[in-house]
């Protein structure tokens, strides 16, 4: 009876340990479980942000015209969906104070060379007009920065 | 001699006069406003005028002044 009691007493010690670990374990599952959700629920807020200015961003570019003043375009070379490329792909976007126009300057591959185009736009609530196209050297982009004609102007990612 | 192609772009008061057919090499900004367009050659080729009514009237003002003056 005795040694009943005494196998008794250790199981008993024994299970406490073995349940306190256990616990110990589920706690520290459910705190990785709770570091996992708020981490997800970030990633989705994230994706969620995303997926919002990848849409403005389609929206601007569908909203995008450009007037091409009895083919000019066509009397340049300049291929049609240029100007709206520039537009919608670039990063580098200006405002020009003496105009009061905006610009983008982009890097584009065409006809086997790379050349850096600009092209300025009117900027309303629900479009934007492409008004002209030019190749410009990084040494003009410098220039008009450096004057402060033109100025950085954030991108959609940047605001 | 070639005659010049005038185009002007009346909703945004631009206009371009082209002189002749060619891919633009680069451009020089004469004037607030008057951009000329070049080809590789170093020949113009184009000339945009933004503002045209404002810079035309200006440049018309300034000839009649001129015309006074004389």
């Amino acid at each position: 009876m005795e040694d009943l009691k005494g196998a008794l007493g250790r199981f008993g010690g024994e299970a406490t340990e073995a349940l306190q670990a256990a616990a110990q374990e589920i706690r520290r599952t459910e705190d990785w479980l709770q570091e996992r959700l708020a981490h997800w629920r970030n990633e989705v807020q994230r994706r969620h942000e995303q997926v919002r200015q990848a849409q403005a961003a389609l929206a601007r570019c569908q909203a995008s015209g450009y007037y091409d003043r009895e083919g000019r375009y066509r009397v340049r070379r300049i291929p049609e969906k240029m100007p709206e490329r520039i537009y919608c792909e670039s990063k580098q976007r200006y405002y020009n104070h003496h105009t009061l126009r905006h610009v983008v300057v982009m890097e584009v591959y065409y006809r086997r060379r790379r050349t850096l185009r600009m092209i300025a736009y009117d900027q309303f609530p629900e479009h934007v007009e492409i008004l002209t196209i030019h190749p410009i050297t990084r040494r003009q982009v410098q220039d008009r920065l450096i004057t402060g004609r033109w100025t950085h102007e954030k991108t959609g990612s940047e605001l | 001699m070639k005659k010049l192609v005038l185009n002007y772009d009346r909703e945004h008061d631009i206009l371009y006069v082209v002189i002749r057919e060619g891919e633009e090499h680069h451009f020089d900004e004469v004037a607030e406003g008057i951009v000329v367009e070049f080809d590789k050659d170093n020949q113009p080729i184009g000339i945009e005028i933004f503002n045209d009514a404002k810079v035309i009237a200006t440049a018309i003002g300034r000839e009649r002044l001129a015309l006074a003056i004389a």
